[in-house]
C-alpha cells in the first residue's frame, strides 16, 4: 500500500516579476528524509518558502497534509521550518526565545520551556541555552534555528541549507541527528547544495536547477549519471610533465594539460575516485611531490550544467 | 473542520502580548514613546520651575509673579491646553504613526517575522497582539506622563494649593477623564494607522494627516465630522479657551455622544479588521530564492 504523499505540488510555479522562482513542478514528498538538492538559484529556498505556506504560488497547487499550505496555522502543529535567514531577537537568550514563540501555540510556560530545554540539549546547545543570540557564534545560531523548529515535535521538518555555518564537527553531528531522525521515522526535508551532504542522510533526492525540476528517485541513479560527467583536477607538483605522462597511461584519463608557470598540470578523468588513489601512487612509487590539488570545476553548478544539458532540464 | 478553541486563542493571543511587550521594551520603539512622553513632562517642568522662581518660591495661592497673578484655574487652564494640544494632538498621533508603521514592518526588515508565520497561530491574531502589547506600554507611559505635567503644574502653590486643586475642586476626577480620553484617543489613532501602514510604506502620508487633524478645528462641523481629534476633544472634561459667544464660537460645538462612540469604534474595528486582513495575504519573502 502507497504512503501517503506529506506534501503534494501539482503544476506549480512561483515567479518573481519576470524571474522564475520555480516552474511547474509536480512533486510529491513522501515519508522519510528527502534530499532537495540544486546550486545558488535553483528554487530550493522558494519550494520550502511554498511547503510551509511562507509564499504564495503564482500558479498551481501545494497541499500540505492534505490542506492548502499557504497562509495556513493549522498545518504548522505538524511542520517545523528551519530558514536560511540568520536572525532572532539578538537581545532574548536561546531559550527565551524558542520558549516565547512555543507560547504562542498556546502551550503554558512550563511545557514551552522544557521542550525549548530538551530541543537545544539535543542541539548541544544547553551550556549556552542561557547566553544572549547576540553572543552566539554562526554555529550557535544555526542550531539554535534548527532547535526551534524541532522544539515541538513535528511530523515534517524542513531544514534549508542547515549545514550552513557549522564547522566540520557540527556538520557530522547534524547529519548524524538528522539521520537519526530518519530512523525514527520522523519526515525531513533538507536542501543542500553539496551532493556528498545529501548523500550521507538520504537516498531520496529531489534535484533543481532554474526553478525546474530535473530529477527525482534515488540518489544512486543520479550518481550513475555522474560518473558519465568527467571531473577537472589540477595539481601542483614538482615535475608537471611527469604527472602529465603518469595520468596519461590511465585509461579513465581523458586529458592532460601542463601549466609550466604554474608548475602545474589540469587532469580530465572519467574517475575521481581512483584518480586520487592513483595520485598516492604518483607520489610514493614516481617519487613526484604534490603541493597542492584541487578539483578545478568541484562545484555543484558544472554538474547540473551537465544533467540539464544547458537551460531546460534534462528529464 | 476543527471548532475553534476560545481558550486557546486566549492563551495565544496572551503570549503574542506578552512577546510583543518584550519586544517592544527592547527596540526603538520604545525610546520613541518615552521620549513622546517625557516632552510633556519637560513642558510642564519648565513652566513649573519658570513660575516657582519668578514667584519668589512663595509656594501660596494664589502666586504673584512679576506683572501677573496666577492661580490654579488659570494653571489648570495651561494643563488643558497641553493635554489637547500637546498629548492629544501631537504625542499620541506621532506614536500610533510610529507604531503603526512599525509593527510588523520592523519584523521584516530584521527578517524575524516568519518566526510568527511559522507558529500554528492566526495571523490578525499576531496583529491583535502586537496591538494589544503597543497599548499596555504606551498607556502606561502616558498615563504617569499626563499624572507628572499635572503636578508640576500644580507644585509653585506648594502642598496645600495641590491638595486643594485636586481634591477640593476635585481636579483628580478631571484629571482621571482626561486619563482615560488620551488612552482611547492612543487605542484609536494606533489602529488606524496599524490599517493605514499595512498600504503606505513612506510615513509621509502622516504629514498629511497631521495637517488636516490641526486645521480642521477651523473648518465647517460638517467637515469636523472627519477629524479624529475632534471626538476627544469634546470629551475632555474641560474643554476649550475659546468661548462659546464669540467670534471663534463655532469651534467649540462638538459631536454627540452616540456619535462619537460609533465613528471611534468603527475606526478601531475597521481599522484592525483590516490590517489583520492584510497581514494574512502577507508573504514573506525576504529569503533567497
Amino acid at each position: 500500500m502507497e504512503a501517503t504523499p506529506l506534501i503534494e505540488l501539482r503544476e506549480v510555479s512561483r515567479w518573481y516579476g519576470e524571474v522564475i522562482g520555480v516552474n511547474r513542478i509536480t512533486a510529491t514528498l513522501r515519508p522519510g528524509i528527502t534530499g532537495l538538492l540544486g546550486p545558488n538559484g535553483a528554487g530550493k529556498s522558494t519550494m520550502m518558502n511554498l511547503i510551509t505556506g511562507m509564499i504564495s504560488a503564482s500558479d498551481g497547487e501545494i497541499l500540505a497534509f492534505g490542506e492548502p499550505a499557504w497562509s495556513n496555522p493549522r498545518i504548522m502543529t505538524r511542520l517545523g521550518y528551519c530558514t536560511q535567514a540568520d536572525a532572532f531577537y539578538e537581545k532574548m537568550t536561546g531559550l527565551e526565545f524558542i520558549e516565547s514563540l512555543l507560547m504562542l501555540r498556546g502551550w503554558m510556560r512550563s511545557k514551552a520551556n522544557s521542550a525549548a530545554r530538551h530541543a537545544l540539549q539535543q542541539l548541544g546547545m544547553a551550556p549556552n541555552m542561557n547566553r544572549r543570540i547576540q553572543s552566539y557564534s554562526k554555529g550557535m545560531r544555526q542550531r539554535t534555528k534548527v532547535a526551534l523548529a524541532i522544539s515541538h515535535n513535528p511530523e515534517i521538518l524542513v531544514l534549508d541549507e542547515p549545514l550552513n555555518g557549522l564547522d566540520a564537527v557540527g556538520r557530522h553531528e547534524m547529519i548524524e541527528l538528522i539521520r537519526q531522525w530518519g530512523k525514527e521515522s520522523r519526515n525531513v526535508i533538507i536542501s543542500s547544495h553539496v551532493l556528498h551532504e545529501i548523500e550521507e542522510m538520504t537516498n531520496n533526492i529531489l534535484m533543481m536547477r532554474g526553478g525546474y525540476l530535473l530529477a527525482e528517485g534515488d540518489v544512486k541513479e543520479v550518481r550513475e549519471n555522474l560518473r558519465e560527467h568527467p571531473h577537472q583536477v589540477l595539481i601542483r607538483c614538482t615535475d608537471p610533465r611527469g604527472a602529465a605522462l603518469f595520468f596519461m597511461e590511465r585509461e579513465t584519463t581523458i586529458s592532460a594539460k601542463v601549466e609550466e608557470l604554474d608548475n602545474a598540470v589540469i587532469i580530465e578523468t572519467r574517475d575521481v575516485g581512483l584518480f586520487y588513489s592513483d595520485l598516492n601512487s604518483l607520489v610514493l612509487d614516481r617519487g613526484i611531490d604534490v603541493t597542492f590539488v584541487t578539483v578545478a570545476d568541484e562545484n555543484i553548478t558544472s554538474i547540473f550544467d551537465y544533467l540539464s544539458g544547458g537551460a531546460g532540464g534534462k528529464n | 473542520m476543527e471548532k475553534t478553541d476560545a481558550s486557546l486563542l486566549l492563551r495565544q493571543f496572551i503570549a503574542m502580548t506578552r512577546l510583543s511587550v518584550k519586544r517592544y521594551l527592547r527596540s526603538r520603539f520604545f525610546w520613541a514613546a518615552l521620549v513622546l512622553g517625557i516632552l510633556p513632562v519637560l513642558i510642564a517642568g519648565v513652566i513649573a520651575f519658570t513660575t516657582i522662581t519668578a514667584s519668589g518660591f512663595a509656594f501660596t495661592t494664589p502666586l504673584t509673579v512679576p506683572g501677573a497673578t496666577v492661580d490654579v484655574q488659570e494653571m489648570t487652564q495651561g494643563f488643558m491646553f497641553l493635554v489637547q494640544y500637546g498629548y492629544l494632538n501631537f504625542c499620541v498621533f506621532f506614536l500610533a504613526v510610529f507604531f503603526g508603521n512599525s509593527a510588523l514592518r520592523e519584523e521584516s526588515d530584521e527578517q524575524t517575522l516568519h518566526y510568527l508565520f511559522l507558529q500554528p497561530i492566526p495571523r490578525w491574531l499576531i496583529v491583535a497582539g502586537k496591538y494589544a502589547g503597543f497599548l499596555l506600554l504606551a498607556v502606561h507611559i502616558f498615563l504617569g506622563s499626563l499624572l507628572l505635567s499635572q503636578l508640576l503644574l500644580l507644585l509653585p502653590f506648594g502642598p496645600k494649593g495641590m491638595w486643594e486643586a485636586l481634591v477640593t475642586n476635585g481636579r483628580v476626577v478631571h484629571l482621571i477623564q482626561e486619563g482615560m480620553v488620551v488612552s482611547l484617543a492612543i487605542a484609536v489613532w494606533a489602529a488606524f494607522f496599524l490599517a493605514v501602514s499595512s498600504v503606505f510604506r513612506n510615513m509621509l502620508y502622516a504629514l498629511f494627516i497631521y495637517g488636516w487633524e490641526t486645521t480642521s478645528n477651523f473648518l465647517p462641523e460638517t467637515l469636523r465630522n472627519f477629524s479624529l481629534s475632534y471626538y476627544f476633544k469634546f470629551m475632555l472634561p474641560e474643554r476649550s479657551l475659546i468661548k462659546e459667544n464669540g467670534a471663534l464660537g463655532f469651534m467649540v460645538e462638538g459631536p454627540g455622544g452616540i456619535q462619537t462612540f460609533i465613528v471611534l469604534t468603527l475606526v478601531v474595528c475597521l481599522g484592525l479588521t483590516f490590517a489583520g486582513w492584510m497581514t494574512s495575504t502577507r508573504e514573506c519573502t525576504y529569503t533567497d530564492a
